[in-house]
């Protein structure tokens, strides 16, 4: 087990920039995940810390040892590919003993830890089987199989449940987590779904076009998302953005815009005290969004008409614009309302989220 | 007339129609089959029958089916000195030249799979002497071959052996055979098994490259087993041309077919030789069913051998 470093890490192709000047400092024994959008560099990164990649610039230290230059073998790392590579050729069993045969292990020894492998992921009556007629989510087992049977310093994970059905995923996610409470093995986990991340990640890393936007557990990237991106990227629906103007008036501190303008709770004043005058964008989760009657101060609540209208059950979604943006609240699933319907929403005040509208930065 | 036709159709349509299923799907699928049937039947079958007859008989040009001889012309062959040499020949040809083309043109693939330059040039290069016709290729290995002032003796004299009349000694002449077919081929296997290559999966190099897998490792248990289809299709087909192997043969040594003391004479030379030369054709039937024979026996055998352990996809 192991420390991941990485430092100052980039990746070029050719002109093209995949990964700028990332810096992670990745704890032994830590769940970490990548997350991002399709061409966010996450994978690109992980690629380099396996060793499929080269290195631009910058280092990466596996427990303390630089291994820039040092070909995966050497590296310590397994890795669980998205197609999950498995050998077609060999059986489970001989996909899960092969690093071992490498490494010229005793045929007891790897029978040894095949089995207990197998044990582990309850895959022993499939050793003899071929990937091919393996399920889905036994190939995916005999992937991990092939990694854990190494007992590596870090395992990498590449998106590896994405090609699983939507239940196999919700189930292999939560298997991965206790299986990683178990070895207690440094991870690094990619992916670019967010309910992936935020669920199995002791910390998450969010990237976006090659670079590190925020690095946080996952209730502070939600709680306290750094900018515009992490705000919007993280939730689901995503966080709604509204532009709007920090202004003071007696005192008060005021944020105005089109059809609102709330007061700023007085705990938040000192922090955006800075900023009056300032064009912000003001951020509000779909939950903080609630069902007000008209009768309240209108410049309290925001209008919409409603455009659609999703019944989860447990609640409702309402999507309408307001202005030129676009609003979305998540309400109770006895709200009665209808599409077409309008009707009032008013934030929670303490919960709004300010970000500076220029650079996107969380303000504060 | 078109009312004929009209209700000829209807009625067939109702009888079709009468046809229990199962029937009805064998029908189509054998009409389907036909005219496959029909072109294998009149260019393949048919002319092997016809040449196992022609071999049980004694005949001449005029009447080729004159006398039955039963197995007398296979007696004969087998007594034949001449065309037990070709067919030691041609096996000796086969066990040299498959094999070592075989493995040179893996070489040449996996080198060139893996990410070098001008990667199309060097296919196009190896695959030009495979599309070159073996006439115009041979005048110039002609050339080469040459005793005095010959490519390859120049290069020999380089490191010291001289004066080898590669087409006039028959010790060389067989060797300057198998040299020349080992060039032609070697392109066209390459490009099959650059297909071969491309087909595996780029991932399970890097699997097996985390996995620890050296170079040779992952030649070894990565390429070399799912390769098994390609390699096995390559040897059947190419072990079935080095046995009829003709033009090379005719075409450098042209005034002696054969080549010197017939060291280079190979089966269909001899096929060649004594049906269109010596016109026994009867005889030559019997020669021809033989190799026919030898090849089918061969490609049973390397089916048995190879096949079980091949995986397929």
């Amino acid at each position: 087990m192991a420390q991941v470093l990485v430092r100052n890490v980039s990746k070029h192709f050719g002109s093209l920039g995949a990964v700028n000047n990332v810096t992670l400092e990745i704890q032994d024994g830590e769940f970490f995940v990548l997350v991002g959008p399709s061409g966010s560099g996450k994978t690109t990164l992980l690629r380099m810390i396996a060793g499929l990649e080269e290195i631009t610039e910058g280092e990466i230290l596996i427990g303390e040892r630089l291994v820039n230059d040092l070909p995966p073998a050497e590296r310590d790392v397994a890795m669980v590919f998205q197609n999950y590579a498995l050998y077609p050729h060999m059986s489970a069993y001989e996909n899960i003993a092969y690093s071992l045969k490498l490494r010229r292990l005793s045929k007891k020894e790897i029978e040894r830890r095949v089995q207990s492998t197998a044990q582990l992921l309850g895959i022993k009556d499939k050793l003899k089987k071929r990937p091919k007629e393996l399920s889905g989510g036994e190939r995916q087992r005999v992937a991990l199989g092939r990694a854990i049977v190494r007992e590596p310093q870090v395992f990498l994970y590449d998106e590896p449940l994405s090609n699983l059905d939507a239940r196999l995923r919700v189930h292999m996610r939560a298997e991965l987590q206790a299986l990683q409470r178990r070895l207690k093995t440094t991870t690094v986990y990619v992916t670019h779904d967010q309910v992936e991340a935020m669920t199995l990640g002791h910390r998450v890393a969010v990237m976006h076009e090659g670079q590190v936007q925020q690095v946080d557990t996952p209730q502070n990237l939600y709680a306290k998302p750094a900018n515009t991106f992490v705000a919007t990227f993280i939730g689901s629906p995503p966080m709604n953005l509204l532009p709007g103007k920090l202004q003071e008036q007696e005192g008060r501190l005021y944020v105005v815009g089109e059809g609102f303008d709330w007061e700023i709770d007085s705990a938040r004043v000192s922090q955006l005290h800075a900023h009056i005058g300032r064009s912000v964008l003001v951020g509000l989760r779909p939950e903080d969004l609630l069902l007000s009657d008209k009768a309240s101060n209108h410049r309290s609540s925001l209008n919409i008409q409603i455009r659609v209208l999703e019944r989860l059950g447990d609640m409702v979604i309402v999507y309408g614009d307001h202005g030129e943006c676009e609003l979305t609240a998540k309400l109770s699933p006895h709200t009665s309302v209808e599409v077409d319907q309008s009707v009032w929403l008013e934030p929670r005040i303490e919960r709004l989220h300010f970000f500076d509208a220029i650079n996107g930065q969380a303000l504060g | 007339m078109g009312n004929i036709v009209f209700l000829a159709l209807r009625l067939l349509r109702l009888v079709w129609a009468r046809i229990p299923e199962k029937i009805r799907e064998a029908l189509l699928g054998y009409g389907l089959l036909f005219p496959v049937l029909l072109i294998l039947g009149a260019f393949v079958f048919w002319p092997l029958l016809e040449d196992l007859a022609l071999s049980l008989f004694h005949g001449n040009l005029g009447n080729l089916f004159k006398e039955f001889a039963g197995v007398a012309n296979y007696k004969d062959l087998l007594d034949d000195p001449v065309f037990r040499k070709a067919i030691t020949n041609t096996a000796i040809y086969a066990a040299v030249s498959v094999p070592i083309t075989m493995m040179l043109a893996l070489s040449l693939a996996v080198l060139l799979n893996s990410k070098i330059r001008l990667q199309g040039f060097f296919q196009t290069s190896f695959f030009l002497s495979y599309i070159t016709p073996t006439i115009a290729a041979v005048v110039v290995w002609r050339w080469i071959y040459e005793r005095d002032h010959g490519l390859l003796n120049y290069y020999l004299g380089l490191i010291g052996v001289h004066g080898i009349d590669w087409l006039n000694s028959p010790e060389f002449a067989l060797p300057a055979v198998i040299i020349f077919s080992i060039w032609k081929y070697v392109g066209y296997q390459v490009v099959l098994f650059l297909a071969g290559l491309q087909h595996i999966d780029k991932q399970l190099y890097e699997a097996s490259q985390v996995d620890g897998a050296s170079a040779w490792a992952r030649f070894r248990d990565i390429t070399w087993p799912l390769l098994a289809p390609t390699t096995f299709f390559v040897l059947l087909v190419s072990v079935i041309e080095a046995f009829k192997v003709f033009d090379v043969v005719y075409a450098l040594f042209p005034s002696r077919p054969g080549g010197p003391l017939r060291s280079a004479l190979t089966a269909i030379v001899y096929l060649f030789q004594t049906a269109f030369e010596g016109f026994r054709l009867n005889y030559a039937a019997a020669a021809a069913f033989v190799i026919f024979v030898i090849i089918f026996i061969l490609t049973i055998l390397q089916r048995r051998v190879f096949e079980r352990r091949i995986y397929y996809e």
